[in-house]
């Protein structure tokens, strides 16, 4: 297996481990860490494609995915603070005043 | 070699991150998944891409994480899975590694890559101000709003009893 394929193996299992996190945790602190995980494996695949295709746009793609990452993170957190600041436990099916 | 190890470092801690019963272990686990990632971005030769993910996500993002775990209820302990969404996480898990596994298997192998890397900073602002300018731009209203929207949700939540 040369590097190549070992990063995009890599890649691709952040990718299902981050999904599995989504999915698992029921913590919206856990929830948000794992979305941050799949997001750091497309970046992964950007700079790979840049790196391997030898074109530097896969690499400009990626310093966009990191801003909106930070975008991200901040209005989930902003979220699960005044949805949970009040509450005795942090878990994702606790609020009603969501429920459609 | 170094490339082995930055995979394996980026994998068991990208494990710990999901594993870890209490977020604040998380946490630790997300800085080293994040410190790993730019060392792979290192080895790719992608130096301002790792340049920023350590400033941005090892410094700004990680820490933003340490202050809301701290604040929140019981440091944010959480309920056990129900066994229905165990199940549903390792089947669908299961199935999209089993998929990515046979397209890497069946699919046309990966180029080698050039001996000679591109992308230099001065490439990547031509990239960014040229054929990229449009998406590049929008990412500033995409700021102004996180902004905006980080606030109004602060003050509806001020302004309820």
């Amino acid at each position: 297996m040369n590097g190549e394929t070992l990063v995009l193996a890599t890649s691709a299992m952040l990718l299902a481990i981050g999904g599995g996190g989504v999915m698992l945790r029921r913590n919206p602190i856990a929830m948000l860490m794992s979305v941050e995980l799949m997001l750091n494996a497309g970046n992964l695949l950007l700079v790979l494609a840049a790196r391997v295709r030898g074109v530097v746009d896969g690499q400009s793609a990626a310093l966009m995915v990191l801003v909106l990452a930070a975008a991200e993170a901040v209005i989930g957190l902003g979220l699960a603070l005044a949805l949970f600041r009040d509450r005795e436990r942090a878990d994702v099916d606790d609020p009603a005043e969501v429920r459609g | 070699m170094p490339l082995a190890v930055a995979c394996a470092v980026a994998l068991v801690s990208g494990l710990l991150v999901v594993m870890a019963r209490r977020p604040v272990h998380a946490v630790v686990a997300l800085l080293g998944h994040s410190l790993s990632i730019a060392a792979l971005f290192l080895i790719l030769a992608a130096d301002l891409v790792a340049l920023g993910q350590v400033l941005i996500y090892s410094g700004a993002i990680v820490v933003l994480f340490l202050f809301v775990v701290a604040l929140l209820p019981a440091g944010g302990m959480e309920m056990p899975t129900g066994s229905g969404q165990i199940l549903g996480a390792v089947v669908a898990g299961g199935a999209l590694i089993a998929g990515l596994g046979a397209w890497l298997a069946i699919g046309p192998p990966l180029p080698q890559a050039p001996t000679v890397a591109t992308g230099g900073v001065d490439q990547i602002g031509r990239s960014l101000f040229g054929q990229l300018i449009v998406p590049f731009e929008l990412t500033g209203p995409l700021l102004l709003v996180t902004i905006i929207g980080a606030v109004a949700i602060w003050r509806r939540q001020e302004s309820a009893p």
